[in-house]
């Protein structure tokens, strides 16, 4: 699905809590609404500025938070166009920093192109949409989907693909 | 229904729940199953869910996991139910940990609607350049007919097996039983070639008639060792758990209060890995990670282990390290079996592509006493091919 699309779409009106959606207001409070949309068919992620991209190092780690403040994050401009990439050369991609085995932090390791956790010995491809190469877990890194405004050259999360780590559903 | 897979069902409060092994390999770690009917999920409040936990908040690193591979909807006896397949945290074997099998093993029950769907239902028959599905009736006459043309024609031992084995809860026990009730007394073959331990139990065929005991050892012995030799064994892929709870601790020194405790009267340390294998496993890689100067990679030339180890018997008997009481005692031919395989570590050396000196090495870390005086407690924990 076309990313733009479901962002308007939710925008629109599919979710009740659209001032959370829209805003980047912290998702506790989005929690604490608990609204029931029957019509909603994706979780209500919030909308998060990142970065210009200009302004992201070549093939370095850059963190923030999302789509809550409890959920690290790694950006990084790779340097060469990446599939899922986005940007003015398609390169910046994003994941949860938590293994998805067992909830270690990953670290990016610029030499590899991968990401390595520490506790068992996981490894996911930055070049393949988290792709797992090796270990433990069962499911790739989750991919944080991202948005990239050409008139601005900002950056923007707004959305997860896959479980991140220690949730039943990304959206606390 | 959305396709993202961004959140999944949580058993609720009355599920049932069981436990089971792993279907996997014989590593036998513990899960805990819970069943519910297709349709009711349980809340994120810990007084709302099986699990009792409160997903609510983030839940912290190693306090469990969960992930989609970890459920499914199963059907039993007309009905639908959710299912979640989780780690143990209380089995002392796996301790909560999942490999990347066993975590999925919710994913491979079967499904109509998922992976599974794929599954074969019928023999297959390879006839002219296709496999082709057959019935059970005319796949046994095949398999029946052409097999006794062999044994009339040639014997028993012209008939060679290649056969997988397998343990752990997947059926491997009665599979090897059976298997080795055909092989064995039926057609009275002896040309098996198995895939696992060499055993002639419900588990694996062969070794025990040769004086090795099939599993017999503890997996503690992992945590207790001063060195742990693999033999052509890449534990850390197919034996996840027993490497990582087991013998990965002791290489790092998280088990080295525990050797103090048991063995008070000897010179105890963090482990020392030595790993047989021609190749440069994920196995030695992670050693090597964890702690390089108490690891050694005896890459040896392929199918040369047998040299590798009379290099060894006749170095460590020469340097009178062996245990003669016990040898006395509870052996025969020990004599006869060194005169035979007599190797000096040189022509190891030659055979196995392995330097003089780490051959040296492999026997102090491995057989030398310790500085105690007592023998190294060395565990050999060995594969027959490439596992």
């Amino acid at each position: 699905m076309n990313h733009l699309n479901r962002r308007d779409f939710i925008k629109l009106g599919g979710v009740g809590v659209a001032a959370g959606v829209t805003s980047l207001t912290p998702s506790s409070a989005l929690a604490k609404q608990e609204v029931y949309n029957p019509g909603a068919t994706t979780l209500p992620y919030p909308q998060l500025a990142i970065a210009l991209a200009k302004s992201l190092p070549q093939n370095k780690a850059v963190y923030f938070n999302y789509p809550d403040e409890s959920s690290p994050c790694t950006v990084i401009r790779m340097g060469q166009p990446v599939p899922g990439g986005v940007g003015p050369n398609l390169d910046i991609v994003a994941y949860s920093s938590l293994c998805p085995h067992m909830g270690c932090p990953v670290s990016y390791d610029p030499v590899s192109r991968d990401f390595k956790c520490p506790c068992h010995f996981s490894v996911f491809d930055s070049e393949k949409k988290g792709q797992m190469v090796t270990g433990q877990a069962t499911e790739n890194l989750p991919k944080i989907r991202l948005e990239y405004d050409t008139s601005t050259d900002s950056v923007t999360a707004v959305g997860v693909d896959g479980l991140i780590f220690g949730r039943q559903a990304n959206i606390l | 229904m959305s396709l993202n897979k961004d959140r999944i069902p949580l058993p609720p409060v009355d599920a049932e729940k069981t436990n089971m092994t792993c279907h996997f390999c014989i590593v036998g770690c513990g899960y805990h199953v819970y069943k519910w009917p297709h349709g009711a999920e349980g809340g994120r409040a810990p007084n709302e869910n099986a699990l009792g936990k409160d997903f609510r908040s983030q839940q912290p690193p190693l306090s469990g996991t969960m992930t989609p591979a970890m459920v499914n909807v199963v059907e039993d006896n007309g009905k639908k139910y959710n299912i979640m397949i989780q780690p143990d945290k209380e089995c002392v074997v796996n301790q909560g940990l999942s490999s990347t099998r066993g975590g999925q093993m919710a994913t491979i029950m079967y499904n109509a609607d998922s992976i599974t769907r794929d599954r074969l239902k019928y023999p297959r028959l390879f006839t002219g350049d296709d496999w082709v599905d057959l019935s059970w009736s005319d796949a046994m006459s095949v398999y029946a007919g052409v097999t006794k043309r062999i044994l009339d024609a040639f014997g028993p031992d012209s008939i060679m097996f290649n056969a997988f084995d397998h343990g752990g809860a997947g059926g491997g026990f009665e599979n090897t039983w059976g298997s080795g009730k055909l092989m064995f007394s039926a057609l009275k073959t002896r040309m098996v070639r198995i895939h696992n331990r060499p055993a002639y139990n419900s588990e694996c065929h062969a070794t025990r008639d040769m004086g090795i005991g099939e599993l017999n050892n503890s997996y503690e012995d992992s945590e207790l060792a001063d060195t742990i030799m693999f033999i052509g064994a890449n534990a850390y892929e197919t034996q996840t758990n027993y490497f990582l709870a087991h013998a990965l601790p002791n290489l790092t020194g998280a088990s080295l209060n525990k050797k103090k405790q048991w063995f008070k009267e000897e010179t105890v340390d963090n482990g020392r890995f030595i790993l047989v294998d021609p190749r440069r496993s994920l196995t030695t890689a992670i050693c090597e990670t964890n702690a390089r100067d108490r690891v050694l990679h005896l890459q040896i030339n392929p199918g040369t282990d047998t040299a590798l180890f009379n290099g060894l018997l006749t170095h460590v008997v020469n340097k009178g390290w062996h245990d003669k009481d016990f040898i006395a005692q509870y052996t025969s031919g020990f004599d006869e079996a060194l005169k035979t395989n007599q190797m000096s570590l040189d022509e190891c050396s030659r055979i196995t592509g392995v330097s003089v000196a780490d051959l040296e090495k492999a026997a102090d870390w491995a057989y030398k006493p310790k500085p105690s005086g007592h023998r190294p407690r060395t565990a050999h924990l060995y594969e027959k091919g490439i596992i």
